[in-house]
């Protein structure tokens, strides 16, 4: 035991009941056995792990039940130990685990579900921003409208996915709704989320719509990202949310700043 | 994409830019009418929470959680029982007449 990085890789070898993990011999004797001590600090580790994730998850976990969420969860931590002494920074693995999580394959849409929540997650902790002033907005010239960027709100995030993600999310959300999951019907989601002040908002997005934002978000200009969304559509509601949302913070005109 | 097409899609935006300013103008003012009602909201329809064990918006656990609040039309928290501040509990509202 010479760094302490290795007695931390022991250490956590310890933790996952895995070989080469630190034993009886490492610690100087005391009133609790080691085996048992480890135990204890095992399951505290596990326990309050599990907890962060259904805390994350809440919806994965009322679709999958308490039970089966704790094995999946705890079959996710033993793989994925956190990395960040955050504890909110904790779980952004779990879809993709989820996803591809043997036992869970019945439910398809699991992993796009853990995607929509865990962007509710990172958009309630993103950084604030000054939203940007309208008002700034109306001295723009009309010739240099289709060259302004867009700068968003880092809480924006875009999803999507081949299942009506905001209709099994709604149901799941609310007390004794779940019922009506046998009356959602099929279908894609596209969904701007964002926080809003203090609340998580999610728009719903036509196809044109999503190429749009997802083009602005990739700092394309104005026309250009319309252009690529079709161009021959009005654009003029989704404009509106997004300034009345609140998710653009500041444009770029020919390198200035506006607002 | 030609450029008379490019020149169309460009009036397109014009006008929809000038559109979108007006009605976020006309969502400001409204918005301005709205005020945050505490102990009103049934369970899982708070516009936000705030306290220990909820996160955020459509987490309200019980009927007229007390820290939990919704956008109600100004002036009317008080008259349907709310508060304006969190408060405790989650006694339902009485509205005052």
């Amino acid at each position: 035991m010479n760094t302490l990085r290795e007695f931390q890789n022991a250490f956590r070898s310890a933790v996952l009941s895995q070989p080469g993990g630190l034993g009886e011999a490492d610690f100087a004797p005391g009133n609790v056995p080691f085996s048992a001590g480890m135990a204890i600090y095992r399951n505290n580790v596990f326990a309050k792990l599990i907890d962060a994730l259904g805390d994350l998850y809440p919806i994965i976990k009322r679709l999958v039940g308490d039970e089966f969420f704790a094995y999946a969860a705890r079959d996710f931590i033993s793989a994925h130990l956190p990395r960040s002494p955050v504890l909110a920074d904790y779980g952004d693995e779990f879809p993709a685990f989820i996803e591809g999580f043997g036992p869970a394959q019945s439910t398809p849409y699991l992993g796009d579900m853990a995607c929509l929540e865990l962007a509710h997650h990172q958009a309630t902790h993103a950084a604030d921003a000054t939203v940007l002033d309208t008002g700034a907005l109306k001295d723009v010239a009309a010739s240099a409208l289709s060259s302004i960027r867009f700068q968003f709100h880092p809480s924006c995030r875009l999803l999507h996915s081949d299942y009506s993600l905001k209709e099994i999310w709604q149901a799941h959300n609310k007390d004794g709704d779940i019922e009506q999951l046998a009356d959602i019907a099929p279908g894609e989601a596209r969904l701007l989320i964002l926080r809003v002040e203090e609340r998580i908002e999610m728009r719903e997005l036509d196809p044109m719509e999503f190429d749009f934002i997802t083009a602005l978000m990739a700092g394309k200009i104005l026309g250009v990202a319309f252009e690529e969304s079709g161009g021959d559509w009005n654009p003029q509601e989704i404009l509106a949310d997004l300034f009345g949302l609140g998710a653009v913070t500041n444009i770029n005109l020919s390198g200035g700043n506006y607002g | 994409m030609k450029n008379s097409s490019k020149l169309l899609s460009a009036a397109i935006l014009a006008t929809a830019f000038t559109g979108a300013l007006a009605t976020v103008d006309a969502a400001a003012e409204e918005k301005a009418k709205m005020e945050k009602c505490f102990g009103v909201a049934k369970a899982g329809q708070n516009d936000c929470a705030a306290g220990p064990g909820t996160s955020c918006a459509g987490t309200s656990t019980v009927n007229y959680q007390g820290n939990a609040w919704k956008l109600v039309p100004a002036g009317t928290c008080v008259k349907m029982g709310g508060s304006m501040t969190a408060r405790e509990g989650h006694k339902a509202p009485v509205p005052k007449s």
